[in-house]
This record gives structure tokens, sequence and C-alpha cells, in this order.
């Protein structure tokens, strides 16, 4: 049979990717033995949902990326069903190194060049009972009209306050009424709260009808065409889909790209991208939302799961004792056994578990192969696989029990605790509890600490320790449970309801991250230019002065200098970046106050003033007539403290010399040979020579 | 290869629900029989039983709720025993015995001795593979078969009442607005509101057709002569697995005194029987009734949706099968006609 091209490019098979890793650490300390994809939801794993999703929708071929424990990935995958399946999909797991952002594993696929066509990306924790074929159609269509859409992204229709909108991550869009085209996408923070944002103009005048929404809860489902990996790979800076790409395209009018929107009124679909989410996604599989991808389809092999009144699956061969009861919404997975009295409500059990008589479970989640013993009350709470509960323990809201841990007997475990079994490192990362009777005489746990996450360079900033603060399971709202957030997870600051904060602590705030900026860019040593840039981003972020910055970077700069590193050392090396925030005469003066008042502060600089004014002189960021205007005026100024006047006199001999030599060049200006004058300066001024001798010429 | 790819398309199928319609469940079933049993290498019987029930039980367990999957595995059975002994027996007598199917009451009594299934003989396989020939063709036309009993039990200026979108029942109706003239009232069959579109199909066909609320079904009963019926499946007792708000529809009958109809093909009869009704009513996703956007009320109100529901034998009047009308009790009967004891359960 002769191959016919045109037959064969309108049978191209659908493709779809999927990246399993998440890139933060939302589900820790869970996820240290297991990605985040591998584990249980319903008694199902969360990719099996995302691959049935897919193969529901005729994806024939699945590329599923993975970095962090892509061994276990490939591991599951392999022994899995769907490998075994003589139908489609196909799957192929792709394990990428030193992959650190959705960007990374779009630039590996990029180069390996596996895709053929539009192809769906999504990530490794979606839950869905989308039917895509009918989106896939749009984009097609679209595509046809429109040769610069690039993407479709799938979004939920959902209230602003609904469950499963992970508060901090979600986003606004301005869509075409019309086309469902995005024209604009702004993140929806939680700190700093914004009160209005920056559209261009154009966009209103290009689309003469808009919506603006904030009830769109983004899947992460995304149809893509070939072009999105090559514009990966053409800006390596894109890390995140949405923050960089999305806005980086719908920003950019070189590019020309346009993004669409799908919004889904009437199907499922949703991310487990917190604790919180996995815990309102299992409400939502119980509830049925996401038919037919509920524990009774029984898509597990094995699995023999009947659905019965008040939301209640049981697998068949679960053995229930006579007074137990399930009350309602409950999963119970096979072979598990329940005792006498025992009350189980919200939750899911999974296989093989042992529970005790007269335990309370309510609103958690129950792994593998657990044994609860007698009298143990558990509340929102989470269970890992082959954990061991001994009698009478009390887990109150929001722990979280690792694999193969065991706690008790006879103790309450505090609320949100988390435990492990991973040993403590020399990084501080856990702390053990050297008090072995606080988790009882049985116990085998240590405590975990999120402590990890402050090492992250960029972006740990205030939103994403807010986001995560309130992503665990069992936090109710922001506003009534802020004061229970634990320090670790919050900050140091002792304010009460710091999401209404007053001027005085935003400024706290902001300056707080402003010399976090520069500590950075000190340790490892950034550029000028980047440096600069970062700060000035920030100073519009916290919509600040310059002057702001500069009284922040001042103080940085010159309490580096010490014996070690001398004022010249530093000041060269890090001055450039002070002149950055130095527009004006004014500035420079202010400058100086700000030097002033630093050198004040400490007996080591105060000597130090004269040396640090000439040093700034002989980089050019400070010139002579302000500094000696400087040093009129504030005679005078009546604000100056005792010292710092008296640290203003030991600058005399240095007015003295800059005085004499402004009089010398005045007296012969021709002279170039003055050597203090700076190179750049020098070159400059060689340059206007040249030239004036060529215009002589 | 070939097979097995055939089998798990099938149960993929029926387990992401890309089969709902019994009709289409049934037929594919039959035609993966015949596969099953054509790519047997074997010729015994006991072979055939074997392999047909170990594929049977992974289809029936893909999709527990559709019972017709199960219903067609026993009729493929029942044939495999039923040629096997007729075989048997010419081999042994050469006589022309009196058959001793299981339909007949004369053997009620008699124990049935173990037949051995393990000999082999020459065409046997075809013979079963005519067989279920011979049920693919009953599946194929049992909706004519019938539609062609219309008559008898429509007659001109009646007023009917039917819901949801059957397939079986809008065939009765049509053919039977082909040579009378009466009028129909659907129900809209919330949530699916299948009802429309069984309205449109039936008004485009030139009946008098009215679509009323769920509501109202109870306040324009006293008015029809007669409910006609589908169902999804049958239970031994008689009792349907219809869509949901045929309990409705049956009950508001039976205070009415109004006949209820109810036109299935036998595939459908199952020996199952509804030990708890509650587990038939399939829940479906509560989208239709409620939308998912107002997150806060998801928090304290259960939705359920069911898409089935049981309906008791008491309120049938009458079943129209392909082999003609039957009163509900005589269900079970018919269970012995079309199944082998043993297969009951697979």
């Amino acid at each position: 049979m002769a191959p016919k091209d045109n037959n064969v490019q309108e049978e191209e098979p659908l493709q779809a990717v999927i990246i399993t890793d998440s890139f933060n650490n939302r589900y820790k300390p869970l996820t240290l033995d297991r990605p985040r994809c591998l584990l249980p939801l319903g008694n199902m794993p969360i990719i099996d949902y995302t691959l049935e999703f897919l193969a529901a929708s005729q994806v024939q071929e699945i590329f599923i990326l993975s970095c962090y424990l892509s061994d276990m990935v490939r591991d599951y995958i392999k022994n899995s069903r769907w490998v075994k399946s003589t139908l489609p999909p196909k799957i192929h797991t792709i394990a990428t190194q030193e992959c650190y952002s959705v960007g990374d594993a779009l630039r590996e696929l990029d180069a390996k060049q596996l895709l053929r066509g539009d192809f769906i990306l999504v990530s490794g924790d979606v839950i869905s009972n989308v039917k895509l074929d009918a989106i896939l159609e749009e984009h097609k269509k679209r595509r046809e009209t429109d040769k610069n859409c690039i993407m479709t992204m799938v979004l939920k229709k959902a209230s602003p306050t609904h469950r499963l909108r992970a508060q901090g991550e979600e986003s606004l869009y301005i869509l075409d009424s019309k086309t469902n085209q995005c024209i604009h996408c702004e993140p929806l923070e939680l700190y700093p709260q914004k009160n209005k944002f920056k559209v261009d103009v154009d966009a209103f005048e290009n689309h003469p009808k808009v919506q603006i929404r904030n009830d769109l809860i983004d899947c992460q489902i995304d149809i893509c065409s070939l072009e999105v990996p090559a514009l990966f790979t053409e800006n390596f800076d894109y890390q995140d889909m949405r923050k960089d790409f999305v806005r980086g395209i719908l920003q950019s009018d070189i590019l020309g790209k346009t993004i669409y929107c799908h919004v889904l009124t009437d199907q499922y679909a949703a991310r487990a991208k917190s604790t919180k989410m996995y815990d309102a996604i299992s409400k939502d599989v119980i509830s049925r939302w996401t038919f037919p991808l509920t524990p009774d389809s029984n898509i597990q092999l094995g699995d023999n799961y009947r659905h019965s009144r008040n939301q209640i699956y049981k697998d068949q061969s679960v053995i229930l004792a006579r007074s137990a009861k399930l009350v309602e919404k409950v999963i119970v997975g096979a072979n598990t056994e329940i005792g006498e009295n025992s009350r189980i409500s919200n939750s899911t059990i999974g296989h093989n578990c042992k529970i005790g008589d007269n335990v309370v479970i309510e609103n958690s989640y129950i792994w593998d192969n657990v044994v609860i013993e007698s009298n143990c009350n558990i509340y929102k709470s989470f269970i890992a696989d082959n954990a061991h509960i001994w009698e009478n323990v009390n887990v109150k809201k929001g722990c979280m029990i690792s694999y193969n841990v065991e706690v008790g007997p006879n103790v309450d475990v505090d609320e949100f605790t988390k435990l492990t079994l991973h040993e403590p490192d020399n990084d501080t990362d856990y702390t053990e509890i050297s008090n072995y009777q606080k988790l009882g005489e049985k116990s085998k746990a240590y405590l975990w600490e999120d402590k990890s996450s402050e090492d992250d360079d960029d972006e740990y900033d205030k939103n994403e320790k807010l986001t995560i603060a309130m992503s665990y399971l069992g936090r109710e709202n922001v506003v009534q449970e802020y004061d229970d957030l634990d320090d670790s997870d919050v900050s140091s600051s002792s304010d009460e309801d710091e999401l209404f904060l007053d001027d005085e602590a935003i400024q706290q705030k902001n300056n707080r991250e402003i010399i976090a900026t520069l500590e950075r860019a000190f340790a490892e040593n950034h550029s000028i230019e980047n440096a600069a840039l970062e700060l000035n981003t920030l100073k519009m972020a916290c919509n600040i002065q310059f002057r702001d910055l500069r009284v922040l970077a001042i103080p940085a700069v010159l309490s580096r200098i010490d014996a070690d590193n001398p004022a010249q050392k530093i000041i060269e090396r890090w001055g450039p970046l002070i002149a950055k925030f130095i527009h004006s005469d004014e500035d420079q003066v202010d400058a100086i106050y700000s030097i002033q008042k630093f050198c004040a502060k400490s007996e080591y600089h105060s000597k130090m003033l004269a040396v640090i004014l000439k040093i700034f002189y002989d980089i050019d960021v400070l010139d002579e007539d302000n500094i000696i205007q400087w040093y009129g005026k504030s005679a005078t100024e009546e604000s100056l403290t005792e010292k710092e006047r008296a640290i203003r006199t030991t600058a005399l001999p240095l007015i003295q010399w800059l005085q004499s030599a402004e009089e010398e060049s005045e007296s012969d200006e021709d002279d170039e040979d003055d050597e203090d004058e700076e190179e750049s300066e020098e070159e400059d001024d060689d340059d206007s020579e040249e030239e004036s001798e060529e215009s002589d010429e | 290869m070939v097979l097995d790819n055939q089998v798990d398309l099938l149960i993929s199928k029926l387990k992401r629900r890309q089969i709902v319609n019994s009709g289409q469940a049934a037929i594919q079933t039959a035609y993966l029989m015949r596969m099953v049993i054509a790519a047997t290498k074997s010729h015994q019987a006991d072979k055939l039983i074997d392999t047909v029930k170990e594929i049977g039980k992974r289809l029936v367990s893909a999709q527990p709720m559709e019972l017709v999957v199960g219903n067609i595995i026993r009729r493929v059975l029942h044939i495999i025993r039923e040629e096997y002994t007729t075989i048997v027996r010419q081999e042994q007598n050469k006589i022309p015995q009196f058959p001793s199917s299981s339909s007949t009451m004369f053997n009620l009594l008699e124990t049935s001795d173990d037949i051995d299934y393990s000999n082999t003989f020459y065409d046997f396989k075809q013979l079963v593979i005519d067989g279920i020939k011979d049920l693919i063709d009953e599946l194929e036309t049992q909706e004519q078969n019938i539609a062609n009993q219309a008559l008898e039990h429509i007659h001109s200026n009646e007023i009917i009442m039917t819901l949801n979108n059957s397939g079986t029942v809008q065939a009765y109706l049509k053919q039977a607005a082909k040579t009378r003239t009466f009028q129909v009232i659907v129900a809209d069959t919330s949530p699916t509101h299948e009802g429309q579109v069984m309205a449109k199909a039936l008004a485009s066909a030139g009946i008098e057709t009215t679509l009323i609320p769920d509501s109202a079904i109870f306040a324009v009963m006293s008015r029809v002569n007669k409910v006609i019926l589908g169902s999804h499946t049958v239970t031994a007792n008689g009792g349907l697995i219809a869509c949901a708000g045929s309990r409705t529809i049956a009950t508001a009958a039976k205070y009415h005194s109004t006949p209820v109809v109810v036109c299935i093909g036998l595939y459908k009869l199952s020996p199952q029987y509804p030990f708890d009704i509650e587990e038939y009513n399939l829940c479906v996703s509560p989208d239709q009734v409620y939308t998912y956007d107002e997150g806060d009320i998801l928090e304290k109100v259960d939705i359920i949706n069911p898409y089935y529901e049981y309906v008791p034998p008491e309120l049938v009047s009458l079943f129209i099968t392909n082999v003609g009308p039957q009163p509900p009790t005589y269900m079970y009967r018919l269970l012995n006609e079309f199944y082998s004891k043993e297969d009951f359960e697979i």
C-alpha cells in the first residue's frame, strides 16, 4: 500500500505531555519518598487519573517527563496496566536531569524533537473528566483562521471563594468576550495585595468587548502547538508556564502570538496542587463530580468498590465490625478491617489497613497498610503507607504522618505536626525528637520542619510563604486562621493580622525584602546590572522611591567594610550599584547624608567618612560640587545628631583638597592629566579630542 | 493479540462509559464472543465454556451496572451447552428424542445429571458460531419485531405518555403512527432532558406530541390511556432498571389505574435478582443538577444525581418483547428459556 501523504497528515496521532514535577514542596514530607503524582487520591495514584483522562480523550501517545524520583515514576508505569494493555495510549517515560521548572522540561522536550503536531500539556496531578475532543476541534479551527494562535488554556469556572481555588496562585484573566482570546493574565498574589494593575490601552482598542474575570481556575490543561516548546527554547529565561510564558507572550508585541482560553462550565478539572486541594478534590471524587472517575468505576485492576447511600464506597473484601459505622463520604479499600464502635466520616482509608476498636476518623486520608490501634482519634490529617498508630493516640488537625512512622501509645500529636523517618541531617532541616516521651514509648519518628524552602534563592517571597501556609490541609481561611499559622510558615513578624498591614508595616516588609535581595547579591556576587535590575523590579513591586532604595543600599554596602575588606575594594565593587539610584545633584547630597548617618552609627566606620566620600568621588558617583555643598549645608542642618555633627568635621581635609583641586582645574582647564580623574572620563575626553581633531581635518 | 486488543477495547469502553446504550453493549459483546469462539483453537465444549466464562467475568466486572453484557455471555454459554447436548443425544441414541429443553415443565423435578463436556465433535464450533450469528440477528431485528406488534396495543385517538429517549419505544410509536392517529405526551426527563429529543423525533414523524415538565406527570396522568416505557434492564422478578423518573411515572399510572407497558428486547432480561435496589441507582456527576461554580454550597449540600432507578414489577402491567407480550410474573420462566441454570452466576 502506497501511503498517501494527505491521509498520513490528517491521521497524526494525538500526543500529550505530562510533567510530573511540581517544582515546589507543598506535599513534603510525604513527597520525600514518593513523587507527588504517585500519591494515592481516592486510593488510586493521581497520575492514573491524569492518564485515564487523556486516554478517554483518545490521546494516542503520552510522554511523561519526570525529574524528581523519576525512577519511581518509570517503574510504576512499567508495571502498570497502561503498558500491559494492547490499547493506546502508548506511554513513554522520560527522565530529565537538571530540570528545575516547566520551562526546563519543555526545552528538553524541544531538544528531543518527539512531538509532531499540536499536543496536550498537563501536569501530573490533573484530575479531570473533560472530553477534550471538542476543545481540540475548536483549537484546530482557530489555528486555521489565526495562524498565530499557539495555545488554548482550559479554565474552569468557579466562584472566587471556591474551595478549589488555591489562594495566592490563581490569576485574573481579561478575555475577549467574543473569541475568548486571552488579553491579559494578572496573577493574584496574597502578598503584596494589589488594588490595581496596568493593561495596555491597545488591548481595548483591538477588542471592543472584553470580560475581566476572577472566577476561573487554571486547570493547567493546555493545548499547545509546536511553537510553544520552541518559544521556551528561544527564551531560555522562561520558567513558569503562566507567570513567564503566558505573560511574556501576551506582553510581547514582536512575537504577535495569541493565546485563547476555553472556559469549562459543566465538566470537572482540577489540580491537586497542595494538600488542601487534595482534600477538596478527594471530596469531589467522593461526591462524584469526577464521574466516571469514581472509585466504583474500579479503574484499577483488583479493585471492587460498590457505591452505596451517603456516598460510601466500600470494597467487597472489607471486613467491617458489626458496630462499626461508616457515616458518610467514605472510601474503604480492599482487605481493610475496621473494629467495633469505630466511626469514620469524610475520609479515605487505603488498602490492607487495620483499624482497631473505638477509633474515630474524620476528614483524614489514610493510605495503604496503615495500622491504627484502638481508641485513637484522627482529625484532618494524612497518614501515609505502613504507618503505625498505637493505642490512645489523638492526632489533631493538619498532621502529616509519613511512611513507616510509628506513634504512641497514649499521646496527643499537636496540630500541624509533620513526622517522618528520615534521619535529620546536618542542614538542620529536621529536628530530632530527643524526648521520645512526647510521641510515646513505641514511637519511631523525626519531626520534620519546612526549612528547606527558605534556602530557595528566588521567588521565595512573602507571597510564596503565605500561599504555602494556606495550602495545608486544615487551614480554613486566610483571615480567620491567620493567627495560628506557625512561625516557620509565616515570618518573624509578630503582627497578628498581617494581611491588613498599615503603611509602616508595609514599609518594614519592603525594607526586609530589599535588604534580603542585597544580601543575596553580595553573597552570590551578582553583576551590578543584575542586582540593579532586581532592585528596580522590587521598587516597582513595592511601589517605593529611589530614595528608599538608596537609604537601604548605602548602609548595606558600607557595612561590608571591615578589616578584611578595605573600603576601597568594597566601594569600587558595589559603589556603581548605588550610582544606579542617583539621578540628580539633590540625590547626591541626600546620599551623602545617608553615608554620614551610617558612619555615625558605628565606631569603626566613624573615622572613615572622608575616605568613603573620597572613594565615591574617585569612582565618579559623587561630584565635588555636591560634596562641598553637603559640607556647607550640614553645618546648619538641625536634624543631625551630635555624633553626626562630630564626624562631619572629619571630612574637612577632603573638602579643602576638593576645593583646591577645583581651583586648580579651573586655572588650567586644558590640563587633562589629572591623576585623580577616573579612567572612563579620560577615555571620554580622549574621544572628544579625537573627534575634534577629525573635525579639524 | 487481536482478540486481546478487542477485549481490552470493549472493557475500556464500558468502563469509560463510552457505551451507555444497552443495545450497543449487547451487540458489541455478541460480536466479541463470536470472535472469541472463532479464535479458540480447541473444539472441546468445556474449553469453550471456560474461555467464554473467563472473558465474560472480565467484561462483567468492567461495568457491573451494565447487566446486558452478562446476559449475552450467558446466552452464548447457553448456546454452547444446547448445541453440545443436542449432538451428544444424537450420537448416543440416533433417535430423535423429545427435546428436553429446560423451557418445558416436564423435567422440572428431574435432577440434571452432570454432562461431560469434554468430547470433541466435528463441526461443533461452527454450530456454536452459527448460534451466535442467530443471536446477533435477533439483537439487530428485535427493535423491529417489537415495533411490529404496535398495532395490537395502540388504538386510534389514544393518549400515550412516555419519557426519556428509548430507541425501542420510538420505533414502536413511529410504527403505530403509520396507520393510527394518536397523541403522545413526553415528560422532559430532567436532568438529561432526553425527553426533548424524543419529542422532537416523534413530532417530526408526524405524531401529535406534547412535551411536559416532569412535575406535571401526575397532573396529566388522568387523561392518559397508556404509559409506554423503555427500560435499561429487566431483573429476574420482572422489575425494571430504567432511567431515573420511570418510577415516578409508573407510580402515578398505578394511582390512576393507567396500564404501564414496557417495550424491551429479551436480551435485557437478567437472571439477577435486585436484593439491594439502591445498588442499581447508578449516580453520575451532579453537574447537571447543580453547577460546580458555587463552592460554598458544595461543602454543605450533598447533590445526588441517579441515572437509573428500580421500578418494582407490581407497577408494570405488560412487557412487549420480541417474542410477543408477556406479563411481569412470567419473566422468571423466560429466564430458563434463554439461559442455563449453571450460568446464572458467571
